[in-house]
């Protein structure tokens, strides 16, 4: 449940409270003892990492469509900050699972952290993300001039594929500037770098700038070629000791998640209205972000799960980051897959 | 016995400092040393045998995926009380720290690289400050007209902390050298005129009666009794001020940049190694001690005088 | 004798407090006046007029027969505390007033270091020196700046009572070497007999000049002169003047 509609919950009851029994209805009554939509204290409460990003709009789905309620759980989607950080509410059991970038995860299997693990994969958006210079018209010219990278996150792989693409080496050839979000934005505005990558909002914001050209998005690089995913796709992972408790218990929870995925593909429009209600946006502008979406269903994960798309390309990623000194070697990250959780 | 003595033999002081700094590394070796051997269960992915029709997600054409399930193994791994990423051994930061002294990565410069780095950004931003704050604050020290202008405005700036400066600063001078530039220089400046002010006003009123009755004239009494008898104060004033430099640089490496131990630190948290976070504060603390050591000799050698203990009798 | 240094009618007053109240003092060429009284009497704000580093509200005070007007180097003024320049060697602090000036004389200081007795420590630190020692550098600072008057502030209040001994006995021997006219501040009634001519008892606040008396206590001022009856006698006088002031300021001190 957003922090919102509980806070929402809440006021109710104050308001309900104030307004004292004398005053209230029957029916009144049993919406200020039990906020709206909150489930029956039956219910296994389960904390879900996520964020404002709409790859977590599953999550949101499952909760406001019921399908975790009708499995038994009352999910609770709490803001973890960064990925990285939601590896750690995972290892600590803040959160028994999160969607989070898949750079964060493979650097904490590359320190060998296992406790968690990688469920699955909710969405890819290719298109996202892209690489905007200014006044600069090719790659190649890039040479020698200073970008604006949120590094350590899926751009960091993306531009530097881009840049592979064309005959250059990330680490020699150009100068990075590091940035989070839209700091790449102003870094590029103000000049300090001769262009920038990120992803939405802030990359419609870099190429609202003026003299603005897209050198290349994630879509063309050589793993999008290769395995028809992104640089850095959105991940499903889950608190080890909560699934290892019981399985059956989190297989429930992940076909329950899935069965919302499901959803998400099959209601595009309420999907845009349950968005943009909850993150607060005009759904003019949640619609052409969510037309990159693909989502990937329970059905989706044996072939997304595979050598074809995800751990080939996990493989080329982790790869990279070794590269670039981000991590200290490639895992075997088929080791932290439970693929049973996902049969039939 | 005194039940509180007010000092310790030297020798007996080194000895206790040395036992401090052992203790806390025992303690470390302690809380990371792998007593425990845990088994953990690990799945393996083992294919059943068994082939489903898939489509592909995103190109739409059919595949033959095999069905896999999980065995469970269990793995024996040495545990500790505390276990990476929240701690390492100390024998592992220390190789960590010499990897990172030694091994130049692409994109990841040397230790030494970014120990400069940020040394340089502070240096500048000093000499940048303190080239401004110190004239003023003399002026202001002597002026009182001028304290009463400006001061309102100082106690404005003075409770801001550097890193409340990094957003205003991004947004005017974007992430590159000015922007840390102008965080180190306002973080350092408000406390640099501060203690010059301080400085020239704390000068006793009787040297400069004295100076004045042996016949100095106004530039006399500035440049030969106020000047140097507001130094000593300025100077131990600057040295607090390049230590307040490390708050700002570390505050203004959050972006833009590769190099610096800021970056190196908030890089290195962002990858969960822990080893090169403390390696990073590590080297802060020693440069912060190597630069106080450095500006006490230069003191020694500007200001003899307050280096010396009565002699004569 | 001619009068180098006069305070006619001089009052001074800060705000309400009236400080000094229409006092008058005149001191011969040579003469050592010492001034006593109560803490609050207005003792230093007379040195401060006559050093003129403060104007009176009425009445005049003249040097040579001129009203001082501005801060007066001619009257060398001698600080309790010292007011040493720290940055300054011993010589360097004692060349201070000639180099301002443009008349450093190298000579001179090495006169004046021999005269005091701390030609040893010519190279020294202030801070390398004891109360004494560099109460005798700052008397020689001000001497080395030749001065017609020599005003004294309480200058041996913060030593020892054996230094103070020591000390007063050289300054008595060095006024008296160089000729110097001195005025002297004090509230100690056994320096002012050792050391004046003349001395003055000005009255608690407003201060004015209670009692002038002079002092005919045969020179040098030896352990003998100052266990004589006739010492002890001129004592027991000046005290029972004091004594009233000191009460009536107790009564009042804020």
């Amino acid at each position: 449940m957003g922090i919102r509609s509980t806070l929402l919950g809440a006021l109710c009851c104050v308001v309900a409270a104030a307004c004292g029994d004398d005053a209230a209805q029957p029916g009144d009554r049993a919406v200020g003892s039990t906020p709206p939509g909150a489930p029956p204290a039956a219910l296994e409460r389960v904390v879900y990492a996520g964020s404002n990003w709409y790859g977590h709009a599953p999550a949101w789905v499952g909760i406001e469509k019921g399908m975790f309620a009708a499995a038994g759980f009352d999910v609770e989607a709490s803001p973890f900050g960064s990925s990285p950080n939601r590896v750690t509410a995972l290892e600590n059991g803040n959160a028994q699972f999160a969607s989070l970038g898949e750079v964060a995860m493979l650097e904490a299997m590359a320190e060998d952290r296992t406790d968690f693990y990688w469920i699955g994969n909710q969405d890819i958006a290719p298109g996202a993300e892209g690489l905007v210079a200014i006044g600069i018209e090719r790659i190649e010219d890039l040479r020698g001039k200073t970008i604006a990278v949120n590094v350590n996150t899926s751009v960091h792989i993306t531009v530097y594929e881009l840049l592979k693409g064309a005959g250059l080496d990330l680490a020699t050839d150009v100068e990075v500037l590091r940035g989070n979000d839209s700091a790449i934005v102003d870094l590029v505005r103000s000049g300090e770098a001769q262009a920038g990558i990120i992803w939405e909002p802030y990359y419609t914001k870099l190429r609202e700038i003026p003299g603005a050209v897209v050198l290349g998005t994630d879509m063309d690089t050589s793993i999008y070629e290769r395995f028809k995913t992104m640089t850095g796709p959105d991940m499903i992972c889950a608190s080890k000791e909560w699934v290892d408790a019981d399985p059956a218990r989190a297989k429930r929870l992940f076909r329950a998640y899935f069965e919302a995925v499901l959803w998400c593909r099959e209601n595009p429009d309420a999907l845009i209205a349950l968005i943009a209600q909850h993150v607060n946006e005009d759904e003019a502008k949640v619609r052409p972000v969510l037309a990159n979406f693909k989502w990937l269903t329970l059905e989706d994960q044996a072939v997304v799960m595979s050598d074809a798309m995800l751990f080939g390309q996990a493989q080329v990623a982790s790869e990279i980051l070794v590269r670039m000194g981000l991590a200290k070697k490639v895992p075997d990250f088929r080791k932290w897959t439970r693929p049973d959780l996902l049969a039939d | 016995m005194q039940a509180f003595p007010r000092t310790l033999p030297p020798r007996r002081r080194l000895l206790l400092g040395v036992a401090g700094v052992l203790g806390v590394i025992v303690l470390w070796w302690a809380l990371t040393f792998p007593f425990f051997t845990e088994t953990v269960t690990r799945h393996e992915r083992v294919a059943t045998g068994e082939i489903v029709t898939r489509t592909h997600p995103v190109t739409g054409e059919t595949l033959q995926m095999p069905v896999f399930d999980t065995v469970e193994r269990t793995e024996s791994r040495h545990r500790a009380l505390v276990n990476p990423p929240a701690l390492d051994t100390p024998g592992n930061t220390l190789r960590d720290a010499w990897t990172l002294l030694t091994v130049e990565r692409p994109g990841r410069p040397t230790l030494l690289t970014h120990m400069l780095r940020s040394t340089l950004r502070i240096l500048l931003g000093f000499l940048v400050s303190a080239s401004v704050a110190v004239p003023l604050g003399i002026a202001m020290g002597l002026f009182p007209t001028l304290r009463a202008l400006v001061s309102p405005i100082i106690s404005f700036l003075r409770p801001l902390p550097s890193i409340s400066w990094v957003p205003l600063a991004m947004i005017w001078l974007g992430a590159g050298e000015l922007q840390k530039l102008a965080i180190v220089f306002m973080g350092m400046f408000a406390a640099a005129l501060i203690y010059t002010i301080e400085a020239t006003i704390k000068v006793p009123p009787d040297l400069i009666k004295a100076a004045r009755n042996l016949g100095a004239s106004d530039r006399q009494l500035l440049w030969r009794v106020l000047l140097p008898a507001a130094l000593p104060n300025i100077v131990s004033g600057l040295k607090v001020v390049v230590a307040i430099g490390w708050t700002c640089v570390i505050s203004a490496e959050i972006v833009g940049t590769q190099e610096g131990l800021g970056a190196l630190i908030w890089l290195s948290k962002e990858t969960a190694d822990t080893s090169a976070v403390l390696v990073g504060m590590a080297c802060i603390s020693g440069i912060v001690l190597l630069l106080d050591l450095a500006t006490t000799r230069i003191e020694r050698h500007l200001l003899p005088y307050l280096f010396l203990r009565e002699r004569g009798s | 004798m001619t009068t180098v240094l006069e305070a006619r009618d001089v009052t001074m007053r800060f705000g309400d407090v009236v400080a000094l109240d229409g006092l008058s003092l005149a001191v011969a060429q040579g003469e050592f006046v010492v001034v006593v009284g109560a803490s609050g009497c207005g003792k230093s704000t007379l040195l401060n007029l006559f050093a003129g580093f403060e104007a009176p509200t009425r009445g005049e005070v003249l040097l040579h027969g001129a009203r001082i007007a501005d801060i007066e180097p001619r009257c060398g003024m001698v600080f309790q505390n010292y007011a040493l320049f720290e940055w300054l060697t011993v010589a360097q602090n004692i060349g201070f007033g000639p180099r301002m000036r443009g008349r450093a004389d190298p000579q001179r200081v090495a006169d004046l270091l021999r005269l005091i007795g701390i030609e040893d420590f010519a190279d020294h630190y202030p801070a390398q020196l004891s109360g004494g020692m560099k109460q005798r550098v700052a008397l020689a600072r001000t001497l080395a700046n030749e001065p017609e008057v020599l005003l004294c502030d309480e200058p041996f209040a913060a030593l020892d009572a054996m230094t103070r001994q020591v000390l007063q006995q050289e300054l008595s021997r060095i006024v008296q070497h160089e000729k110097r006219t001195c005025v002297f501040i004090t509230h100690s009634i056994d320096e002012a007999l050792l050391l004046a001519d003349r001395i003055v008892v000005m009255s608690a606040r407003p201060g004015r000049v209670k009692q002038v008396l002079d002092n005919d206590l045969p020179r040098p001022r030896t352990a003998d002169v100052q266990l004589s009856e006739y010492f002890l006698d001129r004592k027991r006088a000046i005290w029972e003047s004091v004594q009233e002031e000191v009460l009536t300021s107790l009564v009042r001190a804020p």
